[in-house]
């Protein structure tokens, strides 16, 4: 219904409508400032399609997750030109790219979106250029030994070690989307209130299972009642008193996550929900208290509607907390004071941090959306997709009939070559733009001074 | 493992901080201009003893372009270390969205014998400026200058964050055991593999600096001395031990019959009618290097040069004449001082000849026509690309340098060095009231919400207009 569409499709129309918009722009060659050696000569870096691409899509945002990497791997082709009669899949791709090719491969664990997109894209995509694989873990491997120009795989870390050992075997660069605990931090100087309302948004869309979902919460114990009574009263206002019978809250993908994520309740202290039925994978939207950082439920990425909070007394103990782990992918923190907020952003690190919300800085596309360390490498979004899968051609064109001033790079060496080296190539300080003019005058003469002293 | 407790001093050191404020990481760089100063001498001599590195070479690869890389990161330090303030989208109008550069932590570079300063230097200039504690691994197979380095560059670094490690193979083995942020590494393919294998253990980003053989392509129309002097420097400079060297040339018949006397000429006007006598001409690094190139000289036919002295590890500056796709010199990258050249009918038959092999580093065309310089940038593909001349592209440090396919992934130089060690961190800063617009997100979902939404996120197609 509505969720669907406003979580996977706007994104998808977004992007495709600013990748077309902006793609002559992306495209162009991009000038490059140029030292007085080469005040003559073109220098400019040209954006090119790398050739062949592979995007293994996740099962939690099915759609989107396939069709934005698809989008900017399609962008950075360039124009459409055919790579004629070139089977797109495992081929060894050898001539100039007239434009990208990408294998698709979407998750086999929402088995519906992947049968669509199998049905679907061919019918609109050159099927050659496009394909879409399905499959699971057994074709994903063999998918993975064939020799590819760029892998994007969103997914778990453990899965991501996997695809970028497999890309080392071909030197084959990786954009890798992973996961990891995004923690979330509520000041007591804040609007709970609000806080509480962004953060239940955030963690209980797609019944948890968000990479970026604030994944638990830190926050000083005397809040925390206060913070429990706001979401619980925000949960009734999103999905009424009896949250199974909302049409918009929705399920645990499949059995077995079901089970991994209710046996992360083991131990510990219930404070809303905790309510499961196996038979149609709901778990109830559940909040934890005074949670232990050893607690199981904090040693893995929940990817379910579980909210543990973890009392801290300080923003000192929460900054250790969070560095004392990996580096996750998306860091909240709630305050009305921008020193706060400034503090945590600088004394942490992680993929992306959105503050006084969740989740929206993967909205702004001009935004590169990455992760860091275990919860992934390299980004995309807008035109990071674009850069993501072009490869950017240094290019240098020299006049073939001027030689001048480049007899003083030619042996036999001199400590007057080396003067005029050292003139041409050090950069000693800032041009501005007069000094730029009065060199290159200066230069002219200096090359026929050098031309004449070296015959 | 023998490196572990290196590895979690600089990591202690790089949780409490230091590296990060500005004043730090300008007072290191600071510090390595002075060692550039100061040991200029040393260096001049270390390479010259490790390969007869010629000072002229020396100094201009391994001081003067360092420098460069060096002045323009303390030019610019400040402003590439600012947030950079993004364009923002009708819903985050009222909001800050900047990505903010975060260093990485702790990165290891690893530098080849060829250029053992410069591709030391130009790595660490852009990992110190982006905040971040080093590891410094130089290679093993240039003994004075790795000596030098594991001597002198801790004196003038701070300790606490920055490390020399010296290491063969086994050793280096055992360092990418351990967990980094980043790895930097200059080299063969084949250690490339080795190092993404490791690096993908803790899901480690790297760059990787590989090789390949770099095509040269001259077209019948052009200068015949000039394409010959800016290829012969090209080629025999550091007796073609350079990842960007042009590897082989293609022409035509007509095009080799008028480059080999200009070439010969060339030659000998840079090294004299006996270079081995120049002291101008490098020498091969190693021994086991020398015989893997000396087996090389059996493709084709030797035009010019050919000579060698297996002592002084010297092989004349070569030209081989009629080399066929299927001889030894074409089968790997020469990475010495000869140059084959290859005879195509023509500029398409060239492009085919390119485009059949794996991505090089870089590729050259020489031609007189703009033409064909463009057609032949159009139709390869290659890490960067230099028309008319050799090498100069990468003197530019606004231009990115980095290889595609087999000859690596990755880039640097300039402000690109200080990116590539730097996490580029999306940061949104939103207004905690106004929360009325934010609730068209909120469920209970209806039509009326997702219309505003739509409203408020869709970009539109320019001309176009949708109503839903």
């Amino acid at each position: 219904g509505p969720n669907a569409y406003g979580h996977e499709l706007l994104g998808v129309l977004g992007e495709l409508a600013l990748a077309t918009a902006q793609l002559p722009a992306w495209a162009a060659p991009r000038r490059a400032k140029r030292n007085l050696l080469t005040l003559r000569d073109e220098a400019f870096v040209r954006p090119e399609p790398l050739g062949l691409v592979l995007v293994i899509g996740a099962w939690n945002y099915p759609f989107v997750l396939v069709m934005q990497p698809l989008i900017g791997a399609i962008a950075a082709g360039g124009c459409a030109r055919r790579a004629a009669g070139r089977a797109a899949r495992g081929a060894a791709h050898r001539a100039a790219p007239a434009g990208n090719a990408v294998v698709v491969k979407p998750s086999e664990v929402s088995e519906h979106t992947a049968r669509l997109l199998a049905d679907l894209l061919p019918k609109y995509l050159d099927p050659e250029l496009y394909p879409v694989v399905t499959g699971g873990v057994t074709e994903t491997t063999e998918l993975l030994t064939h020799r590819f120009d760029h892998i994007l795989y969103t997914g778990s870390t453990a899965v991501g070690k996997i695809v970028m050992a497999a890309a080392a075997k071909h030197l084959t660069p990786v954009t890798l989307e992973l996961g990891g605990k995004s923690p979330c931090y509520i000041d007591r100087d804040c609007d709970l209130a609000v806080a509480c309302r962004r953060i239940t948004w955030g963690k209980y869309m797609n019944c948890g299972q968000t990479c970026i979902a604030p994944d638990y919460i830190l926050c000083d114990p005397a809040i925390q009642a206060q913070v429990v009574e706001n979401i619980k009263a925000t949960l009734r206002e999103f999905y009424g008193d009896d949250v199974k019978s909302s049409p918009d809250y929705e399920r645990i993908i499949n059995k077995r996550h079901f089970h991994r994520v209710l046996a992360l309740l083991e131990g510990q202290k219930v404070a809303h929900g905790g309510e499961a039925d196996e038979a149609s994978c709901f778990i109830a939207p559940t909040i934890l208290t005074d949670v232990s950082p050893d607690a199981k439920v904090m040693q893995e990425e929940i990817f379910g509607p579980i909210l543990p909070i973890v009392p801290v007394k300080s923003a000192d103990e929460a900054i250790e907390l969070i560095n004392s782990r990996e580096k996750p992918l998306a860091l909240y923190v709630f305050s009305n004071n921008k020193k706060l907020i400034n503090r945590f952003i600088s004394e942490t690190t992680s993929g992306g941090v959105t503050a006084n919300d969740v989740i929206m800085h993967f909205f702004l596309s001009s935004l590169p959306f990455g992760g860091v360390g275990h919860s992934g490498m390299g980004a995309y979004h807008g035109q990071h997709s674009f850069d993501t899968f072009s490869h950017h051609r240094s290019c240098l064109i020299k006049d073939l009939k001027m030689e001048g001033t480049n007899k003083l790079r030619y042996p036999p060496g001199s400590h007057k070559k080396v003067a005029w080296a050292k003139f041409f190539l050090l950069k000693r300080f800032q041009w501005g733009r007069a000094g730029l003019v009065a060199l290159v005058l200066l230069g002219l003469v200096a090359a026929v001074l050098i031309k004449v002293s070296l015959a | 493992n023998p490196y572990a407790g290196l590895v979690s001093r600089l990591r202690a050191a790089w949780l409490t901080g230091k590296t990060r404020p500005m004043e730090y990481r300008v007072a290191q760089l600071e510090a390595l201009g002075r060692f550039l100063d100061e040991k200029k001498q040393d260096i001049l001599e270390a390479t010259s003893l490790d390969m007869s590195k010629p000072s002229f070479e020396a100094y201009f690869s391994e001081v003067l372009l360092c420098k460069n890389e060096l002045n323009d990161t303390l030019n610019n330090l400040s402003c590439w270390m600012k947030d950079e303030h993004v364009e923002k989208n009708l819903v985050t109008q009222l909001d800050s969205a900047f990505i903010r550069k975060d260093p990485y932590g702790v990165v290891l570079i690893i530098a080849p014998w060829n250029y053992p300063i410069h591709l030391l230097l130009v790595p660490l200039i852009g990992a110190i400026a982006a905040g971040n504690c080093v590891i410094i691994k130089p290679s093993e197979t240039t003994k004075n200058t790795e000596k030098l380095v594991a001597e002198a560059l801790p004196c003038y670094l701070d300790k606490d964050c920055y490390a020399v490690v010296t290491a063969g193979v086994e050793e280096t083995t055992k360092l990418l055991e351990n967990k980094f942020d980043y790895i930097f590494f200059t080299g063969t393919p084949t250690v490339g593999r080795i190092i993404m294998t490791a690096a993908a253990k803790h899901l480690t980003p790297v760059t990787l600096e590989l090789g390949g053989k770099n095509p040269c392509y001259v077209s019948d129309n052009c200068e015949v001395h000039n394409v010959a002097r800016r290829v012969a420097w090209g080629r025999f400079f550091n007796a073609g031990q350079t990842c960007i060297a042009p590897d082989y040339i293609l022409c035509s018949v007509e095009m080799q019959d008028k480059l080999m006397p200009a070439l010969r000429e060339a030659i000998t006007e840079f090294y004299g009618p006996n270079p081995k006598e120049s002291p101008d001409f490098a020498r091969i690094v190693g021994d086991k290097q020398f015989r893997r190139i000396q087996a090389l000289l059996g493709s084709g036919r030797v035009a010019i040069g050919g000579q060698t002295d297996e002592q002084e590890r010297y092989i004349a500056p070569t030209v081989l004449a009629d080399v066929k796709a299927s001889d030894p010199a074409m089968q790997e990258e020469i990475f010495g001082p000869i140059l084959p050249i290859v005879v195509v009918a023509n500029m398409d038959e060239a492009i085919d000849f390119i485009n059949a092999r794996p991505r090089p580093l870089a590729l050259y065309v020489f031609s007189c026509d703009n033409k064909v310089v463009r057609e032949v940038l159009e139709r390869t593909s290659s890490g960067g690309f230099c028309g008319n001349d050799t090498l100069m592209h990468v003197t530019l440090t606004s231009l990115p340098f980095g290889g595609i396919g087999n000859s690596g992934l990755g880039k640097y130089h300039g402000k690109f060095t200080f990116d590539t060690f730097t996490h580029h961190r999306s940061c949104l800063h939103r207004n905690m009231g106004l929360e009325a617009i934010n609730c068209p997100r909120y469920p209970p979902y209806n039509q009326q919400k997702l219309g505003l939404l739509t409203a408020a996120f869709e970009i539109k197609r320019r001309g176009m207009c949708t109503l839903l």
